[in-house]
């Protein structure tokens, strides 16, 4: 005969041992899955935010006043056009994927991307620079030693200047 | 004459029949483990070979598009000219993206995936690029359109 203590104690490794096994299946069937759409949402929120920043710079490149009239943190979004593209005020909603994705305008040249997933919110904030004379100039800027660097409107184009370097056309150190 | 003795120590039927039942369910519980863990293995696998290879597409050919001095597009090909005579080409053939330089004509795409679509299209100075990428097995895939601006003065 098994005495009580004895039965105790194997009917509690018992129900440790299925509790310990419930777990973790639980997690592997609910966890992992996650995971893994966690990976697939990661390159395509990426995707969409790159494009929408691409969009913008490049819109900012060749019509800057397009961004002159846009108002403070309001809400904008992006519509394809047969020449490019257009400025909106709302929210696009990306049907493929459930997303809702736009852009505001938090001061003269940062802009921030946001797009809201079922599950997250996303940020992706950015500067209007023209970001092909930033490479450029970059070992300019290292080799200057003012270290000072502005932004300046010229010709309805953002372009960054540092003290000695002159942006008329190409991009060289000034004498 | 041997006297027949009745032991009250050993399992009865309903005793054996538990104890199988409680083995089996626990053996199906510890399969079940290890069938989850290979499973979502597999596919964690897959997909991150999926991502890492996309990413890689569209972190090249982000980085093109600024430091090229002009593109010359083709609905399955994109050739970046650099400054000051080199160019980059990428292009679709038998289910691998290739880059070319002036040098050297490679596979830019692991061989552990199949590259299904790559299609561009333009307007104005925005390029759309359609791409879906798959394992081998066609049991997983990726596929998503980025757009650049090229930056060409």
């Amino acid at each position: 005969m098994l005495k009580n203590g004895q039965l105790l104690l194997e009917v509690l490794v018992g129900i440790l041992i299925l509790s310990f096994l419930s777990l973790i299946i639980f997690l592997i069937f609910n966890f992992l899955p996650e995971v893994i759409n966690t990976i697939d949402e990661s390159i395509i929120i990426y995707n969409l935010a790159l494009n929408y920043k691409n969009i913008l710079l490049g819109l900012s490149r060749t019509n800057y006043s397009l961004f002159e009239d846009l108002i403070y943190n309001q809400p904008y979004y992006l519509i394809t056009t047969s020449s490019g593209y257009e400025i909106k005020i709302g929210k696009e909603i990306i049907n493929e994927y459930g997303y809702y994705r736009w852009f505001e305008l938090i001061d003269d040249s940062l802009i921030k991307v946001y797009l809201q997933t079922p599950n997250n919110f996303y940020n992706f904030p950015f500067s209007l620079v023209n970001i092909r004379e930033k490479i450029f100039v970059q070992e300019n800027w290292q080799i200057a030693t003012t270290g000072v660097i502005r932004v300046e409107e010229i010709s309805n184009q953002y372009l960054e200047k540092s003290a000695n370097i002159e942006i008329d056309g190409q991009i060289r150190l000034s004498q | 004459m041997v006297k027949f003795v009745f032991h009250n120590k050993s399992f009865t039927l309903i005793e054996l029949v538990i104890y199988l039942l409680i083995m089996s369910s626990l053996g199906i519980l510890t399969m079940l483990v290890f069938y989850g863990i290979t499973f979502y293995s597999n596919v964690y696998l897959d997909k991150i070979l999926l991502r890492n290879e996309m990413f890689n597409l569209l972190y090249r050919l982000h980085l093109n598009s600024i430091i090229a001095t002009s593109t010359e597009v083709s609905s399955s090909s994109i050739k970046f000219n650099l400054n000051p005579e080199g160019y980059e080409r990428f292009f679709l053939s038998n289910n691998k993206i290739y880059f070319e330089d002036q040098t050297t004509s490679t596979p830019y795409t692991s061989d552990r995936i199949k590259v299904n679509n790559f299609e561009i299209n333009t307007t104005s100075n925005f390029y759309h690029i359609f791409i879906k990428l798959s394992d081998r097995s066609n049991n997983h895939s990726l596929s998503l359109t980025t757009t650049l601006y090229l930056w060409s003065f």
